[in-house]
């Protein structure tokens, strides 16, 4: 092997991003980095606290896909329609003589998309004073029928809502038995083991109506009215009616209604700062030690040697994965057993190679002949011509660390708050959204984890071009 | 009879800056028994010049053509395969430059040495062995040696086996390239003295290819001085050395040290020339110390000069100011500090006249004049030198000059 | 011989470092105690078992009867060596570790239903390596055939665009792309089970058997050979381009060899041992991914009785497993160390020395 080349680190950064490599490398990790930037804008809220609370996701429909995915499906999939307390129409009458207040809410929405909803929840506020008021909660069909949905007493005070998913028809049974009475009634229609309240609702009324698989799609407007006999004129209800999409933001929600592109985003920066700090003082340590090891010689190069051979064999994933179970760590005590079980290795291997061809180079041989002692020609001589290699090889070892970070997660071992790209994938993983075709759920993760150890390949790549001679371009 | 004859040889191959000519035009003949010495600077292109004869192309290769005559027949006109099977080896061998890396690590020397003989003749193996250790033993080798590995020998050890490699087949012509740089003194005697007595013996020629003028002398019936790509001395060494013709020659001669003389080796000035972008007609005129206005000064070398002296602070008084490429030939200066062009074009021209010997560059001065607030210089136009005289011969304006005179 | 005793220096260290990586598993999980309580409730329920299993024990009275335990149930603690000061009892939990005997799985048990950790471990072993030495060796051998190719072509298109999509390749691990190959050929385009070794119930026809264990191990090899033909092509081709510009290839060319048998006696005969020590790694990481591409697979190796070994927290097997790995992972490197000499003599000289 032909002696290193000379090359300072900015002469070496410098040649590296002319290399296409490092272009399009250096450009993914600005795109990474810009991911970075955009998460406190496009989530400014607490993600980590956030991420597991249920509660703060109820209005995002379940287990949407990403709203591109219609350039898959022929028409366009219906988003959800949301009619916030505001946008209802209310009118209120009170009847001094029977001591009752009657509310009306009423608004309409139209329902163009080429689907069916994915779901449909109504939640009602109210404030009373003894006595409940008696809700009525009615759909109207552009075909002129009005379904009652729901008659209910509700029994909580605002600001807590009162909810009824009537797409789940084990909460809410009175919906179907009400929807199944229509639909038989009115249209003759054929009954069928499990039909789905948010189609028959939204299908051409007919024989098929009360059947999911052959239903035919209604579009037009449609309203919702809400009528509340109340027992005492200050009573008051609102509402939020939710009409539930097949498809959610950029990247699909899960199955707890959370934005996956929340936990994408966020996904980088935890995904940065682990692959980039493990390698940063993983390959630093081993860099000293291989300096060392190569410089002094002797008995110090023997110990290391021993200690790097010693290392390279232990198992660390395996009792990385021993820790995370008996001692479920935060993501830095993991990079900290990371880092413990690293102190020497491949590239302190390395290292003392190349040391041990710039000991033999004139410069550092007049260096000791004129007097400088060891310690001096390590600092001034030895470690600024290693850095570049260093340099490369931290590159080259951040996609290692990353993946490292996602195996664990990947297992339910990772850092037992924060959304990763790993634990994403674990738990899509466990909910078998592979087996369900909830592609989004899988792909988009594990493309962030790609994009990400992609780049800093290139740009390993791309420094070990111009710092092996033999690879440049002849 | 010439075993070897080249004419006008050329190679060159392709990097990202640009083609490097690395032999350019070579012509020149080996006779029968004797030994031609190449001699330049490293990297003027000997190396590529006995790889070039030996077709031992790189991936990147520009340009390959000429005359490669072995024994009377053109060589160049068989294809690979046939080159292959009759020239390489059996016409010509090769004594690689750093014997300790011409050897294959993996393998036995024996084995390494006898493969010609398989390759070639589809010898037996026993029979190929015995003729490798025959060899071996023929350049003074122990027996141990043919079951030993590369590393296992010393470097003159190495040299040695190399040698018996490049003899197993017989060839008629080995290119010995720098057969011992790498060596300390003795065992470089010792591996001269074994390549004069094996020439003897079997009648070989040698193309001995070195940097070192004084171990050229040693060994060469003939020799040739090349310089960036060509040859641009060559003749009997009984001519050459004690009446070289070239400056070049000259200088090489006067940098080798001599033994118990009071004179000290006077190095040439400057860096050998990039094969890539070499200079213009004359390649040797920017570190000629007697090169004239012909020798080949282009606009932009001298504006490199002017640019030079003036961050050395040489510029002798004068301020050369920014200067302008105009074509090959002109540049212009404009004055710094708002100085009047006339006076300015004045102090020019003295400095010129004054420096010339010490900046041969001002030499090719022909016109300073005033043009546009700014001073035109413009060049002599140059002409490329070519080979004059018979047996020892040399490429050189002066030489024409001189031929003139005579004549 | 030198080279002998150099393999007998490395095959000591290598035994050392095993038993040490061990020793650190055991101290690990056994910080909290988790060891010691896992083998004492194992003890106390052995005791029960045999205890119930006496007529006359169960006509004592209850008092009795607990005392009798606690007699028995310590005598067993002493006997094991719980009560044992720190060093010897890690020591011998080491030793038990190594020989798979550190207690029994706590749930999980082999397909007859044994919970020697023995058993179950063995039982999987094989299917691990049936899948990842047959996937190193078509990678192997793919990559270096490839690698070949790219550095005799080295700078053209094909070997830029190969030399990328190897880098890319190899830093993303097999069970990312699995995920993928999962989605597209098992449930996108249904050509391949999208995981398992076997149909249920399995085929009883032997050859319908290796045809159905062919079947599913298709995609889960392809995937693993996929993911690191990439390693194999790329550092073939550098280290190639390394050795084409030596002098002793230039002089294999000149004494007329064929291009092809510069290739192949020259050029691949010296860069073989560097490609054999730089694709250590890949090996040894291969192992390491089996947890995770195994899982993914949902291939019974042992790298998903790991997985399920974590989710229930079963200690006595992944213990078991750790020991496992390092003897696998010392077992390589050994091999590769042997190879290396055995294909470079140099080394032999120097090692030996």
């Amino acid at each position: 092997m032909a002696a290193p080349p000379a090359l300072g680190i900015v002469a070496t950064l410098k040649d590296a991003f002319r290399t296409v490599p490092g272009i399009v490398g250096g450009g993914m990790l600005v795109a990474l980095l810009a991911m970075v930037v955009i998460v406190p804008i496009y989530a400014p809220f607490d993600v980590v606290s956030t991420w597991g609370d249920v509660s703060a996701w109820v209005d995002n429909p379940r287990l949407a896909g990403p709203e591109w995915s219609d350039i898959f499906v022929p028409g366009t999939l219906p988003r959800t329609i949301t009619i916030q307390p505001e946008d209802f129409r209310k009118t209120k009458v009170v009847s001094e003589t029977f001591g009752i207040t009657t509310i009306v809410l009423r608004s309409t929405f139209d329902f163009s998309a080429d689907y069916f909803p994915g779901e449909l929840t109504f939640r009602l506020f109210t404030t009373f004073k003894d006595i409940t008021p008696l809700v009525s909660v009615q759909l109207e069909r552009p075909d002129g029928e009005t379904v009652e949905l729901l008659r209910t007493t509700p029994e909580n005070q605002a600001p807590t809502a009162n909810s009824y998913p009537f797409s789940q028809t084990i909460t809410v049974p009175e919906t179907l038995r009400n929807i199944r009475a229509w639909a038989t009634s009115n249209f003759n229609a054929t009954d069928v083991a499990f039909p789905k309240p948010e189609v028959t609702l939204f299908a051409e009324g007919g024989e098929d109506m009360l059947d999911p698989h052959r239903a035919r799609l209604m579009r037009g407007e449609y309203g919702i009215r809400v009528i509340a006999v109340a027992f005492d004129s200050e009573d008051n209800i609102d509402g939020r009616f939710l009409v539930f999409g097949r498809v959610f933001g950029l990247a699909g929600t899960d199955h707890l209604r959370r934005d996956l592109l929340t936990g994408i985003l966020w996904g980088a920066p935890v995904a940065l700062a682990f692959g980039t700090v493990a390698a940063l003082i993983v390959i630093l340590t081993q860099t000293v030690f291989g300096a060392i090891s190569g410089w002094y010689g002797g008995r110090t190069d023997e110990a290391v040697q021993r200690a790097s051979d010693f290392f390279l064999i232990i198992p660390i994933l395996p009792i990385l994965i021993l820790i995370s179970i008996f001692y479920r760590p935060s993501i830095w005590a993991i990079l900290f057993v990371v880092v413990a079980f690293s102190l020497v290795g491949g590239t302190s291997k390395v290292i003392r190679s190349i040391v041990l061809q710039v000991k033999q180079e004139q410069y550092v041989e007049s260096a000791t002949s004129y007097g400088a002692s060891k310690i001096r020609i390590l600092f001034k001589h030895i470690f600024p011509r290693v850095m570049p290699y260093t340099f490369a090889l931290i590159a080259l070892a951040v996609p290692a660390y990353i993946f490292l970070e996602a195996s664990l997660a990947f297992l339910g071992l990772g850092d037992p708050v924060l959304p990763t790209w790993g634990s994403l994938l674990g738990t899509a993983y466990n909910n078998n959204a592979m087996f369900n075709g909830f592609w989004w759920w899988i792909a988009l993760p594990s493309a962030g984890i790609i994009f990400a150890t992609v780049a800093f390949a290139l740009l390993g790549y791309s420094f070990d071009k111009v710092l092996n001679p033999r690879l440049r371009e002849q | 009879m010439a075993i070897l004859e080249l004419e006008h040889l050329n190679f060159h191959y392709r990097t990202l800056r640009g083609a490097v000519r690395a032999v350019d035009d070579i012509s020149f003949e080996v006779e029968k028994g004797h030994t031609l010495a190449i001699v330049g600077e490293s990297g003027c292109g000997k190396t590529s010049t006995a790889a070039a004869i030996l077709r031992l192309l790189p991936k990147n290769v520009a340009r390959y053509d000429g005359i490669v005559r072995l024994d009377g027949k053109n060589v160049m006109e068989l294809s690979d395969e046939e080159f292959r099977k009759t020239v390489r080896w059996q016409g010509i061998s090769m004594v690689f430059q750093g014997a300790m890396n011409a050897l294959n690590p993996t393998a036995r020397v024996g084995k390494q040495v006898a493969e010609p003989l398989q390759i070639h003749f589809d010898a037996e193996k026993e029979e190929a062995m015995a003729r490798a250790s025959e060899s071996l033993r023929s350049v003074g080798l122990p027996e141990y040696v043919e079951r030993s590995y590369p590393h296992e020998l010393s470097g003159g050890m190495k040299q040695r086996v190399v040698i018996a490699m490049a003899l197993i087949l017989r060839p008629g012509l080995v290119i010995l390239d720098e057969p011992t740089s790498a060596l300390d003194v003795m065992t470089q005697t010792n591996i001269i003295n074994l390549l004069k007595r094996l020439k003897k013996e079997e009648e070989l020629s040698y193309i001995f290819i070195t940097h070192d003028l004084a171990l050229a002398s040693e060994l060469a019936d003939e020799v040739g001085i090349m310089y960036a790509g060509q040859i641009r001395e060559i003749g009997p060494s009984e001519y050459v050395y004690p009446s070289p013709k070239h400056p070049y020659t000259k200088a090489l001669l006067k940098s080798v040290p001599i033994l118990r003389s009071s004179e000290s080796p006077i190095s040439i000035p400057g860096v050998p020339p990039d094969l890539i972008e070499s200079p213009f007609a004359c390649r040797f005129h920017p570190r000629c110390s007697v090169s004239f206005e012909e020798c080949g000064w282009s606009a932009q070398e001298f504006a490199d000069i002017l640019e030079r002296l003036r961050a050395s602070g040489e510029d002798g008084g004068v301020r050369w100011g920014e200067a302008e490429v105009e074509d090959d030939l002109t540049l212009v200066l404009k004055p710094e500090d708002g100085m009047d062009p006339v006076t300015y074009r004045k102090a020019l021209e003295e400095a010129f006249h004054e420096q010339e010997e010490s900046t041969r560059a001002f030499k090719a001065v022909t016109k300073v004049e005033v043009r546009d607030g700014g001073v035109a210089v413009t060049l002599h136009e140059a002409t490329t030198p070519y080979m004059i005289g018979e047996a020892h011969r040399a490429a050189c304006l002066l030489l024409r000059k001189g031929g003139e005179k005579d004549g | 011989m030198a080279f002998g005793r150099y393999l007998i220096k490395r095959g000591v260290l290598l035994l050392i470092t095993l038993v040490l990586a061990v020793y650190v598993s055991v101290i690990i999980a056994n910080f909290g105690g988790f060891i010691d309580e896992i083998l004492k409730g194992q003890i106390a329920f052995a005791v029960r078992t045999s205890l119930r299993a006496d007529p006359d024990y169960a006509a004592l009275p209850d008092d009795v009867q607990e005392e009798i335990f606690r007699v028995r149930f310590e005598g067993m603690v002493e006997a094991r060596g719980l009560n044992e000061p720190f060093l010897p009892k890690t020591i011998r939990y080491t030793i038990d570790a190594l020989q798979l005997k550190l207690g029994r799985a706590i749930v999980l048990t082999d397909a007859a239903g044994s919970d020697q950790i023995a058993d179950i471990i063995l039982e999987r072993l094989p299917r691990t390596l049936i899948l990842f030495f047959t996937a190193d060796i078509i990678a192997a051998a793919f990559g270096i055939w490839l690698g070949m190719k790219m550095a005799h072509r080295a700078m053209s298109p094909m070997d830029r665009g190969l030399t990328v999509l190897s880098i890319t390749t190899f830093v993303i691990p097999p069970w990312v792309f699995g995920i993928y190959f999962i989605l597209i050929f098992g449930y996108g385009l249904r050509i391949f089970p999208p995981g398992g070794f076997l149909t249920t119930p399995p085929p009883t026809d032997p050859w319908l058997y290796t045809a159905d264990f062919m079947y599913h191990l298709a995609l889960p090899l392809g995937t693993v050979v996929f993911a690191i033909f990439g390693s194999w092509a790329y550092t073939t081709r550098n280290l190639v381009l390394q050795v084409m510009d030596e002098d002793f290839v230039m002089a294999g060319r000149a004494k007329g060899l064929s291009e092809g048998a510069v290739q192949r006696k020259y050029v691949l005969r010296a860069a073989s041992p560097p490609i054999v020590t730089a694709l250590a790694l890949t090996l040894v990481g291969s192992w390491f991914g089996a947890i995770i591409t195994e899982t993914v697979f949902n291939w019974p190796g042992i790298g998903l009785l790991y997985f399920q070994a974590i989710q229930v927290f079963d200690a006595p097997i992944i213990i078991g497993l750790i020991a496992v790995y390092a003897v696998l992972l010392v077992a390589t490197v050994f091999v590769l160390d042997l190879t290396y000499g055995l294909l470079d003599p140099r080394v032999r000289a120097t090692r030996g020395a």
